[in-house]
């Protein structure tokens, strides 16, 4: 089902590529020994990953003492990371499932490595709320088993055990999706490799052929885990926001919360797959399947989710001062103008104002401005958690128990190990898998590539194309 | 796929639109096609092989019921007759606080059991080594392969006429 | 078990007072000390080695955790009774009744003793004096039996170290000492007992030419002087706060320290609640003082004046009396306008009431105390809110006889000092002359259970019993005598000081045979002293008993009459004269005494009612605020600043801390820290002030000093311990730019911006108003509750009400007009519930453990503002959003509407406490009692040596009934549910329904003035319901709909509206 493509339509695999092109530029970062920029940065990452573990031993170790919580201010830190974490963490199903469904050719490019930063995201938001308890060995307590405490359940009420389903349904999910889009590559690499990486692609591609039927189901099977996906994922980030929605604490207690969250993750998502993409291509050279299109269809997805969050922003501040419920009206006061004003003017300027310079598209298609404004964006997203966290809990009902919130260095040190953990993962990721969907991208050259699309194409081949699609 | 060997001719093709051609003269030929082989999905392919409709959507239906079920009525027997618990002034069967939990788990049923079936159906899994009839199918070759185990040479004839009329670049016999 | 007249008693409490019991304490800790037999805890030996280096943590993994989480708890060995002593039911307390002894002030007890060890106080409710009220200081009595740091046996003192000897031959020694001639002196803080008098006469009879000194810490001479030159009788009168109608206190901070605190407090609150809003009736209450008191807290109006106006200000009041009263005047100093013009109000009102007003002093200037007996005589008082037949022996130390002692010993011809009772080495107004003093006489000998100041200078220390293990009496009043009963035997080598001086005179009366000598002593003088003036039993041994029962006795009081006048021209003389320049005063803390309570975490960490300041003394500093968008801070300097001191040339650091209300140019520092020989707890905590003491030419202690000069910063206090920051219910003052009066501190909590008024005030958090207008303050609450009620109507869920209307439905009424902020609740909380203690730096990092906490707020002017305060615990809401929130059902509700926890349930999310509006849940963010099962590791963290509470004596205090919380856990206010249950229990066995007042908190029982009332909403005959009844009554955030169970009734005051600025 040859989708009819506008002449207009600029390619999305450029450098006149063959299907053996394909194959060849894809698998050999599996193949061949990693470059001395990917050595580099794994040590850089497994070094961060070890000081985050042992601050994570220290806590265990210590007690949730050894942060600088106090009895007012019982979440910092650690949940302001979980939910940063799992905002980034829903692009990857985002671009597969939604923009699958919507059509859009150009997550080939990036759905693989998307889906892939998906995962490894929710691994580490999952981290913070296993270790953010007070005694870490009875987390198992938050799952619903028989036991021999007499028939001694969970409450269903908490937006916490909510939590719990959705954020394991969500990797769940996620993880088959990417794996079922991985095993037609496996059995590539599998058909290119000898001896033992013969046996373990082999393995790993469950036995792939290719054959017609497979390909047929595999297709609906994705469509429909896509179709399954898209509300999994907004549901994700709704239910994350329940967390604070369902609370009654002036400031979190905001019917807002879900689509404002959604809308921020998929901003968060959308930059931090942008800094990836963007050094991925480099180290992998893969300039020629993830193109400046790519990037820039992505850069108007977050000026668009961006400007979303700030109708957010500013919708609270009206609905609070319109609500004249001076508690909350006070908090929203008290978040620009009280003692942690500095995080929100740093969470306006960076996820409301600076997005905005992508309006002018030659800083959209800039790799430079691009990579720049993900940092940024990340940054923000990081703020915004902050503010709504720290700085609501910081001052809420009663005066007599205001307090004060800074980071010790061991909260610090597992926010920064848990960035390690997740560029480990990544950089491990991009040696074993191919990083661009093989089948899907062979599957759209077509309709994509250079040689049949945009300025360079060659034109006779280009009507045979449109031929092909007449019918 | 339980299969004693059998002896498989097949011929590669460098391209789908070559591929979809040879499929309906073989189809005008009445020639019975084991199976073909592409490295990526090919539209069509399925409606030129007369492949009925993929039933998986039904089975997404039935597990994501299934999952409906079981976590409402779980939370609704826990909190109303296994052990009714007071939480902030809520009913025991406090309805919408069911709700996120009970999408959760349709959606994880559903997705599981689809993964599940479709590689039961399609006899992949870990462990399972399917016969490779050429390496090059899963980088560019686009392959129509038929069973000759029991064929006269006749027919082994005709089907090689076939593949040179319809352009294949390459003919080969495996036995798997 | 038989329980004599147990009618009395409206809670189920068991009294018993078998004499077997002792029998029976003694054989479960015989002779051979009980720290002997505990084992010494193994832990403490892994302390210093406790996981310190990297590597381990490496290895260290969240798996190991898990391990570790399945192991198994090491068993602990319980040993059962060989012969079990009937007196003693395992799981059932025993109620002995006694009384907390402190120098002059009691407290009558019944001390809850749980297998022989005393772990809780409550009021005896059959005190005349108390009323069933008691005191923190009390309350925290038994932690102090259980101090690692008490002397455990006698010993040499040689130079500071004392070397452990034993009593025969430490006796030995002192009789050589006392036979060889010389004169002795026996000092000691004021004896309440009889039986103590009297062995003391029996020494001095055995050694004539002995003396013995009694002085105060807290120096009344002053007024002891005063009374004498009056009425020709060293006592103090009994002030009725209770019938006074307008009381006017000039610095004696009588809710507080002042004499007897919890007598004055119980009076004090009867004349302070209002009964019905139609009529209300309540006495007006100047408090004139240099700094805000916790008395001056509570008053009405605050008149501020220098401490070195204090004189003029009351000879100004006297001559407006006299003058309306036609008397003669004394010449009196100018004081400041404001200040005068006040008073000149006051005086109005005081001859208005002429015979239904009260005032009193805290001066310790005779002169200025004659003028004092003189006004209260103007205004016909004396006899109706002053009264001398029952007059108060509470204080009967002298200045000038210390004086006099001080020169003696320097004179070098004392052969022998015995300081029976008391530290003034350290706590004296004369310590730094008597330490040197000291050296000069032979043979010095401490009878304090502690080493401390007194004890390290001097040769023998002979450790007296805790107050809990110790017979004894107690006369505080003319008409009242107390017996202190042991409720368990000596934990150590320990002999109360007057068996020692018994022993030392050899007295005949102190039978060799008895294994209770100086117990039958006590009995003895009682038969001689006291049976005789009764006449309610025939028997001396039924009186004995009803004694032992009742712990209180009540005598006919003696009859007084007469008064001499005083020559008002040598008065004028004796006043204090007003000076200009900075002033400081020195005041008593209400936690730490003169510093004898140094060694109790539990009071230490209380927080102090007004600066809410832990673990320390800070300096006051005067704030101010010039409009714009902060407070005007004292040379710029911050809340924790440490500032050089110097007061007539000793020069020390403070920490300060800003103060409303402060006179300008006058600061103010607690008495009693900064303790040179003391145990951990309090070793060099705070500043020490007493070298700053100094007396005037008659020798009287001054308790302020005007020669202070405030030095630069010169560092800061990185664990400035305050429990509640600048946070005000609108504080107001001028903004200079509009001009109009504002809430200042709503505009200081903007840290840029314009701050945003009402976001405080206009919270459903405090309501208070003044009685003038208490009808509408009232019509107010109402309607605004009306407001909430149809908010909240809008519920989606329907309620439990029918649920809670079956059974119980506990619930808490707290009268903020009768709470005066004492913390002796949360003190009781404390001991009931074994809430950890945490030190200095983890409250510093707001991770203090108090499960009841009292709020305090400012309201009103900037520069003399008001104070309410507010008892924070769980309220126990029946929609309560920390059990929705909770994923594992660890803490969820009652059908009896208890909002309870399972301790052992909580994985720590504390999502609960996030979502708690009220913040009274409370985080084991460490593992401050050692129940943890990694190693403690605390010292690392919290830089103390161990975990206070770790050592296996202290654990002697912990409830049995209540759980100790380990790490990782959250833990709230359980409306003592432990108690609920024993109420259910009594209830049940004696087969009869639940009684109201069976069940009452620890904290309700704590409180001196009956603030806290808890009960059952259920029945409708409960006092709760009554008080429920006042349209003052109010929830805390009812907007939010969370059905609190604790209710609060409004605080009202009795301002005079011509007063107002």
């Amino acid at each position: 089902m040859h989708t009819p493509i506008s002449p207009v339509r600029l390619p999305l695999i450029e450098g006149n590529k063959s299907y053996h092109n394909i194959t060849e530029d894809l698998c050999t970062p599996t193949e061949k020994a990693p470059g001395l920029a990917w050595i580099t940065a794994f040590l850089v990452s497994v070094i961060v990953m070890t000081f985050g573990l042992f601050s994570i031993a220290w806590t265990v170790w210590f007690g949730i003492g050894s942060w600088n919580l106090n009895r007012t201010i019982g979440w910092g830190y650690d949940i302001t990371n979980f939910v940063w974490w799992i905002g980034i963490g829903h692009a990857g199903t985002l671009i597969s499932a939604i923009l699958l469904l919507f059509r859009q050719k150009w997550r080939t490019g990036v759905n693989r490595a998307a889906e892939a930063m998906t995962i490894f995201a929710v691994m580490c938001a999952g981290l913070f709320p296993a270790i953010h308890t007070g005694r870490p060995w009875f987390d198992f307590f938050m799952f619903p088993y028989p036991n021999t405490r007499g028939p001694l359940w969970v409450n269903f009420n908490s937006p916490l055990l909510w939590d719990i389903f959705a954020i394991s349904t969500y990797f769940t999910v996620s993880l088959l999706f990417w794996y079922t889009g991985l095993v037609p590559d496996f059995a590539t690499v599998r058909d290119r490799a000898s001896g033992f990486r013969k046996k373990v692609y082999n393995f790993l591609s469950f036995g792939w052929t290719g054959s017609a039927k497979h390909w047929q189901r595999w297709e609906s099977l994705s469509l429909i885990l896509a179709g399954l996906a898209t509300p999994l994922v907004l549901s994700v980030h709704t239910i994350v926001s329940f967390d604070f929605a369902t609370s009654v604490i002036p400031g979190w207690h905001t019917t807002i919360f879900p689509p404002y969250f959604v809308a921020g993750a998929i901003f968060s998502g959308f930059a931090m797959v942008q800094t990836l993409m963007i050094m991925t291509r480099k180290i992998l050279n893969l300039e020629q399947y993830i193109t400046v299109n790519h990037i820039e269809s992505m850069n108007k997805v977050i000026l668009l989710t961006g400007t979303i969050v700030g109708v957010a922003y500013l919708t609270e501040l009206f609905i609070a001062w319109y609500s004249g419920y001076i508690y909350e009206q006070f908090a929203f006061f008290n978040r620009a103008f009280g003692i942690y004003w500095w995080a929100y003017f740093g969470m306006m300027a960076c996820n409301v104002l600076s997005p905005q310079i992508f309006w002018i598209k030659k800083i959209r298609r800039s790799i430079f401005w691009t990579f720049l404004m993900s940092i940024f964006v990340n940054i923000g997203m990081w703020f915004e958690r902050f503010v709504i966290i720290a700085t609501t809990l910081a001052r809420d009902y009663l005066p007599s128990s205001w307090s004060y919130y800074t980071p010790t260095w061991v909260e610090i040190g597992i926010y920064v190990g848990s960035l390690g953990i997740f560029f480990t993962l990544y950089l491990a990721f991009t040696r074993v898998a191919p990083v661009v969907a093989i089948a899907e991208v062979k599957h759209i050259l077509k309709t994509a590539g250079d040689q049949y699309v945009g300025p360079k194409a060659v034109h006779t081949l280009k009507e045979e194309v449109h031929n092909e699609n007449a019918h | 796929m339980k299969q004693q060997h059998k002896e498989v001719l097949f011929g590669l093709y460098n391209d789908e639109e070559v591929l979809m051609k040879a499929i309906e003269e073989a189809n005008a030929q009445h020639l019975d096609i084991m199976d073909v082989y592409t490295p990526f999905p090919v539209h069509g392919l399925d409606k030129v092989l007369h492949l009925e409709e993929s039933r998986l959507h039904i089975a997404g239906f039935i597990f994501g019921s299934m999952g409906t079920l079981t976590a409402f009525l779980a939370m609704t027997w826990i909190f109303t007759r296994d052990w009714p618990i007071i939480f902030g002034g809520k009913p025991y069967w406090s309805v919408p606080a069911f709700i996120p939990i009970t999408f959760e788990l349709t959606v994880l049923f559903a997705a599981i059991g689809m993964v599940v079936s479709f590689y039961t159906v399609c006899g992949l899994g870990p462990g399972v080594t399917n016969a490779v009839l050429d390496d090059r199918i899963s980088d560019d070759k686009f392959c129509i392969a038929f069973n000759t185990a029991h064929a006269q040479d006749s027919t082994i004839d005709q089907l090689k006429a076939f593949f040179q009329k319809t352009g294949a670049e390459e003919v080969h016999t495996k036995t798997i | 078990m038989k329980q004599p007249n147990k009618e009395m008693w409206i809670s189920a409490q068991d009294l018993r007072n078998e004499p077997e019991i002792l029998e029976a304490a003694r054989r479960e800790f015989p002779e051979t000390s009980v720290m002997e037999e505990l084992a010494v805890d193994d832990q403490m030996a892994r302390l210093e080695t406790s996981r310190r280096d990297f590597l381990k943590f490496l290895g260290f993994s969240l798996g190991a955790a898990t391990v570790a989480a399945s192991c198994e708890i090491p068993i602990k060995k319980a040993i059962p009774y060989v012969v079990k002593p009937d007196a003693i039911v395992p799981g059932v307390a025993a109620y002995y009744a006694s009384a907390i002894l402190d120098g002059g002030d009691i407290v009558p007890v019944l001390v809850k003793t749980r297998e022989g060890r005393p772990i809780k106080v409550e009021g005896n409710a059959l005190s005349p004096l108390t009323k069933g009220g008691t005191s923190a200081r009390a309350q925290a009595a038994v932690l102090s039996l259980y101090d690692t740091y008490r002397l455990q046996g006698p010993g040499k003192v040689a130079n500071g170290k004392v070397t452990a000897s034993d009593w025969a031959s430490i006796d030995k020694s002192i009789r050589e000492s006392l036979a060889a001639g010389g004169s002795a002196r026996l000092l000691s803080r004021t004896v309440l007992s009889p039986s103590g008098r009297a062995a003391i006469n029996e020494f001095i009879a055995k050694y004539p030419g002995t003396v013995w000194i009694q002085y105060d810490p807290i120096s009344a001479s002053g007024l002891l002087d005063a009374q004498q030159a009056t009425y020709g009788i060293r006592a103090i009168p009994s002030y009725h706060f209770d019938k006074a109608k307008t009381i006017v206190s000039f610095g004696a901070d009588f809710l507080g320290t002042w004499i007897s605190p919890v007598e004055y407090a119980n009076a004090y609150a009867a004349g302070r609640k209002i009964k019905d809003t139609a009529n209300a009736q309540m006495s007006r209450h100047y408090q004139v003082e240099s700094f805000i008191s916790m008395t001056g807290s509570n008053a009405d109006h605050r008149i501020i004046i220098k401490p070195s106006e204090q004189g003029a200000a009351i000879a100004l009041l006297y001559n407006e009396i006299a003058k309306a009263k036609g008397a003669a005047s004394v010449s009196a100093p100018e004081i400041n306008a404001k200040a005068s013009a006040s008073l000149k109000k006051a005086a109005g009102q005081l001859v208005a009431q002429s015979g239904q007003s009260l005032v009193v002093s805290g001066s310790n200037n005779p002169a200025e105390q004659i003028l004092i007996v003189r006004i209260n005589e103007l205004l016909g008082n004396v006899g109706t809110t002053v009264t001398l037949n029952d007059h108060s022996l509470q204080r009967q130390g002298n200045d000038k006889d210390l004086k006099q002692l001080v020169a003696d010993m320097a004179g070098g011809n004392i052969n022998t000092l015995i300081v029976l009772d008391g530290n003034p080495a350290f706590d004296s107004a004369y310590s730094v002359a008597f330490s040197q003093a000291l050296a000069k006489v032979k043979t010095r000998i401490s009878c304090n259970i502690n080493l401390d100041e007194t004890g390290a200078l001097c040769d023998f220390v002979t450790p007296a019993n805790h107050n809990l293990e110790s017979w004894g009496d107690a006369q505080p009043k003319a008409d009242q005598v107390y017996l202190l009963q042991p409720t368990i035997a000596p934990l150590f080598k320990s002999r109360q000081w007057e068996e020692s001086l018994l022993l030392w005179a050899e007295s005949p009366n102190l039978s060799a045979t008895s294994d209770q000598p100086y117990y039958d002593y006590v009995k003895a003088v009682w038969q001689r002293e006291f049976f005789a003036r009764q006449s309610a039993f025939a028997t001396f041994n039924s009186f004995w008993d009803n004694g032992l029962h009742d712990g209180v006795l009540t005598l006919s009081a003696p009859s007084f009459s007469g008064v001499s006048s005083v020559d008002t021209a040598l008065i004028s003389e004796g006043i204090s004269k007003p000076s200009n320049g900075d002033e400081i005063v020195f005041f008593e803390s209400i936690n730490m005494g003169a510093g004898q309570f140094a060694n109790n975490p539990w009071l230490q960490e209380m927080p102090d009612p007004v600066t809410r300041c832990v673990w320390g003394n800070y300096l006051f500093v005067p704030l101010t605020w010039e409009g714009g968008n902060s407070y005007t801070y004292f040379k710029g300097l911050k809340d924790g600043d440490i500032v050089k001191v110097d007061i007539n040339g000793v020069s020390r650091s403070a920490t300060i801390v800003h103060q409303f209300g402060l006179a300008p140019g006058t600061y103010a520092i607690a008495l009693g820290y900064g303790r040179r020989v003391a145990g951990t707890a309090g070793l060099g905590i705070g500043t020490d002030v007493q070298e700053w003491l100094s007396s005037d030419t008659n020798g009287y202690a001054t308790y302020y000093s005007g020669d202070v000069t405030i030095g630069e910063k010169t560092g800061s206090d990185k664990e400035f311990a305050c429990v509640q920051h600048h946070h005000t219910m609108g504080v107001t003052g001028k903004d200079t730019k509009s001009g109009k009066t504002i809430n200042v501190d709503e505009k200081t909590i903007a840290t840029i911006g314009e701050g945003y008024q009402g976001s405080l005030v206009n919270r459903s958090v405090i309501f208070q108003g003044n009685l003038a207008d208490v009808k509408q303050l009232g019509e107010k609450i109402v309607r605004k509750r009306e407001e909430f009620q149809f908010l909240n109507d809008k519920t989606l869920y329907p309620s439990y009400d029918d649920v809670y209307a079956m059974g119980h439905h506990w619930g808490m009424h707290i009268d903020l007009s009768a709470c005066i902020g004492c913390g002796a609740c949360s003190v009781a909380c404390i001991a009931e519930n074994n809430v950890p203690v945490v030190g200095k730096r983890e409250v510093f990092r707001h991770h203090e453990m108090t499960w009841l906490r009292i709020d305090r707020y400012f309201y009103g002017e900037l520069e003399n503002p008001n104070v309410v305060y507010q008892p924070m615990m769980c309220q126990h809401c029946d929609n309560a959003p920390c059990e929705n929130v909770c994923p594992v059902s660890a803490t969820n509700h009652s059908s009896e509407g208890l909002n309870q926890m399972a301790y052992n349930r909580c994985i720590g999310t504390r999502y609960c406490a996030n979502n708690c509006p009220y913040k009274v849940r409370r985080f084991n963010w460490l593992d401050y009692t050692k129940a943890d099962l990694f190693p403690a590791n605390e010292p690392r963290l919290t830089n103390e040596e161990t975990p206070f509470g770790a050592d296996n004596l202290t654990r002697m205090v912990l409830n049995p009934d209540v759980t100790v919380r380990s790490r990782g856990v959250m833990e709230k206010c359980s409306f003592c549910v432990q108690r609920i249950q024993e109420g259910k229990l009594t209830a049940k066995k004696e087969g009869r329904l639940l009684r109201d007042g069976d069940v009452k908190s620890a904290c309700m029982t704590a409180c001196p003035t009956g603030a806290i009332t808890f009960g059952d909403f259920n029945n409708k005959e409960s006092q709760l319901n009554k008080n429920l009844e006042s349209p003052l009554v109010y929830q805390v955030l009812e907007e939010v709909n969370t059905r609190p169970s604790v209710n609060y009734q409004a605080k009202v005051l009795n301002r005079d509206a011509s007063l107002e600025s």
